[in-house]
């Protein structure tokens, strides 16, 4: 059981990744871009971060840079359909604990969420 | 936007485009060796008929675009555009010839065909895949013109109002830029939506 | 059916096709394919695609094509990004430059994959004649821009030299008309005679100087010809001569010329003062007529005889034996100018038949 906050501009990702986790008993909070995903991240203090990178108002690549140097305890992980191993590299490199390409599949979502946790 | 497209159904719409770019883009990045930095898809509807020149420059300008028709529970046609002074460079950069003059020409315009044909079939295939549903394609052409031309010349689309994603990507490296656009009739789009409902 | 027989119309077809079936095995090509590869059907029918073209089974094609087996959108391959799907040869042993496109078809109830095969190899061969053809092409319009560059570069530093050098020469002038001018004044009758030669010369070579610069200004100036009044030019032009015994016409005209109609009068009353007697008569008329103003400038001067007159208007032409100051370029500047403003120039004498018949040139002018 983690408290997990989900950062997607798509009402019809967030739908799919939020029923994902709560049949997995995870809590769940929800962001639509980079900026409330920060302000929520600060305020709440989640356990883990998932995060889309193509959003108005504060992309994900955006936002991985601001969660450094606010220092966001949270991990992050990636959710995209840019599938590109230079935006993999990118993400990583910008401190991303995983990447994980769209369309969500819970058979490998769910493996690198538990990795991620128990780390 | 009419009142019987819910904005939730168009935001659907984007996201299973976008993962339809992505598989692209990632096709793309392979043969030219540079990334490819992505835009938020776009999803509007026209009305053709209202349809005019001068208000985006997107759909003025020349642009040297393959287009491939599908039909199936749902109808459409899939076209990925690029501008006609930037598609030379691009074709130049993942042939590898050495610098010359950047013209379109009649052999360039056959990588093109090949280049367009990976990136439709990437998004087509990965939608198709996950609606899990089968389409049928026609054989995809080469057409230079503006793009609102190419909409206006469609006789497929018997219906004047039309939905237009539409997705922009630019390769940095290579200064290039390029757009997808899918074009559905309407007629079709409660199909659609009611597949994409289902995931 | 048998594969055959399904794909029996393609063997008249100008392009290459091969059919395979789900097992990626070859199940049909046509004649076509059969010239182009040197492979009887019956060869290799029903063998593997990927045994006879191992480089299929790279991603980049096996991915595509299984794609179109199942049922996706069909897929093209070119010669240029890649090998080709089915690697052909010329006559020549170069590769045949080929676009592949593979489609979806159900024969029967059967998923099968038609390869058709374009060859391009004489296109390829045309468009890059035309590349080398135009590249070059550009490499030469180039070098021109830089030839016609280094032509106008060249042409201004010349034109600086001339400056310069008209400039100090006519200061150099100034001195000697003046050193001369004094010694003119002389009791002793020699010096008093060669101080005369003297002046003559110096402005003679003045002369030379102004008229290389109203030439130079009549070659590079291109302006548009705007209205003016003839009266003002015909002033500004005699000026210079102080006071003569000059006749004008009454009134006044708009003409159209630019600011170098008054070396017009500048030459031709000059001239007639070179050429003349001290008591010279000088007369200038002019009349309106349709669209142009008719110009003579005459006098009673002593003219210049009929066979010299076709060649007066030449470059370097002057009376024979005349000791009298000229750079030889007055009246070639007053033709050129003439023509400039569009109407025609000729010469007659004043009165013939005298003794000194005089010299009459008239030439036309537009009306502003």
């Amino acid at each position: 059981m983690a408290l997990i906050l989900v950062t997607d501009d798509s009402f019809f990702q967030r739908k799919i990744i939020t029923s994902v986790l709560a049949e997995e008993g995870h809590d769940l909070m929800e962001a639509t871009n980079g900026r409330e995903a920060l302000l929520i991240a600060e305020r709440k203090n989640p356990d883990l971060i998932l995060l889309d990178l193509l959003m108005p108002d504060m992309d994900g690549f955006q936002f991985l840079e601001a969660a450094r140097e606010k220092k966001i305890s949270a991990p992050v992980i990636v959710l995209t359909s840019d599938i590109q191993d230079t935006t993999k590299g990118m993400c990583l490199k910008l401190g991303a604990a995983g990447f994980v390409n769209k369309p969500v599949e819970k058979e490998k979502l769910l493996p690198v969420i538990n990795r991620v946790l128990s780390e | 936007m009419p009142e019987d497209i819910k904005s939730e159904d168009i935001d659907a719409i984007k996201e299973i485009l976008n993962i339809g770019i992505g598989r692209s883009a990632q096709m793309l990045n392979c043969f030219t060796k540079s990334h490819i930095t992505l835009s938020i898809p776009e999803v509007r509807i026209f009305d053709t008929e209202n349809l005019k020149k001068g208000n985006e420059k997107y759909l003025d300008e020349e642009s040297a675009a393959v287009r491939l028709e599908f039909m199936g529970i749902f109808s459409g046609i899939t076209a990925v555009a690029f501008p006609k002074d930037s598609v030379a460079k691009l074709v130049m950069a993942m042939t590898g010839e050495a610098a010359g003059t950047p013209e379109l020409d009649s052999l360039r315009i056959e990588t093109l065909k090949e280049v367009g044909n990976i990136i439709i079939n990437g998004v087509m295939g990965s939608i198709s895949n996950i609606l899990k549903t089968h389409l049928n394609y026609a054989i995809p052409y080469y057409e230079e013109g503006s793009i609102i031309d190419m909409i206006k010349a469609e006789k497929k689309i018997y219906d004047n109002k039309v939905l237009m994603a539409m997705a922009c990507f630019t390769i940095k490296d290579l200064n290039v830029e390029g757009n997808i656009f899918m074009l559905l009739e309407l007629g079709s789009l409660e199909i659609l939506i009611e597949n994409i409902n289902k995931i | 059916m048998t594969a055959e027989e399904y794909f029996k119309i393609t063997e008249l077809f100008p392009v290459g096709v091969c059919v395979i079936d789900s097992d990626y095995r070859i199940i049909f090509w046509n004649r076509l394919l059969e010239d182009w590869s040197g492979k009887r059907l019956k060869e290799i029918q029903f063998r593997s695609l990927f045994e006879l073209y191992p480089h299929l089974s790279e991603i980049m094609y096996s991915q595509r094509i299984a794609d179109v087996l199942k049922g996706g959108p069909p897929a093209i391959f070119t010669s240029q990004l890649h090998n080709s799907v089915i690697p052909l040869l010329l006559a020549s042993g170069e590769p045949r430059i080929q676009t592949t496109t593979i489609l979806p078809f159900r024969m029967g109830d059967e998923s099968v994959a038609v390869m058709v095969i374009e060859d391009l190899s004489e296109l390829k061969k045309e468009v890059l004649a035309y590349r080398k053809m135009k590249d070059s092409a550009i490499i030469a319009l180039n070098e021109r821009i830089e030839a016609e560059k280094e032509v106008i570069r060249a042409n201004d530093e010349a034109n600086l030299y001339l400056d310069i050098m008209s400039h100090d020469i006519a200061n150099i002038n100034m001195l000697v008309s003046g050193y001369s001018a004094l010694l003119e004044e002389s009791p002793d009758k020699m010096v008093s005679t060669y101080s005369k030669r003297i002046s003559i010369a110096a402005s003679r070579s003045s002369d030379i100087i102004n008229s290389v610069s109203t030439i130079r200004k009549l070659m590079e100036k291109k302006a548009p010809l705007e209205p003016m009044s003839l009266k003002d030019v015909v002033l500004s032009g005699v000026s210079q001569y102080g006071a003569i015994n000059l006749e004008m016409f009454d009134g006044d005209f708009t003409v159209m010329a630019d600011d170098l109609l008054p070396e017009i009068f500048v030459n031709l009353v000059g001239n007639s003062l070179k050429y003349g007697e001290k008591d010279i008569r000088i007369s200038i008329t002019a009349k309106s007529a349709e669209d142009i103003i008719s110009v003579c400038v005459s006098d009673n001067g002593p003219g210049i005889s009929d066979e010299i007159k076709p060649e007066v208007f030449e470059r370097f032409k002057r009376g024979k034996g005349r000791a009298e100051a000229g750079s030889g370029l007055g009246l070639y500047i007053v033709k050129m100018l003439a023509e400039r403003y569009g109407g025609e120039i000729n010469i007659k004498d004043s009165y013939p038949g005298r003794k000194m018949p005089g010299l009459t040139i008239c030439f036309t002018l537009k009306k502003g």
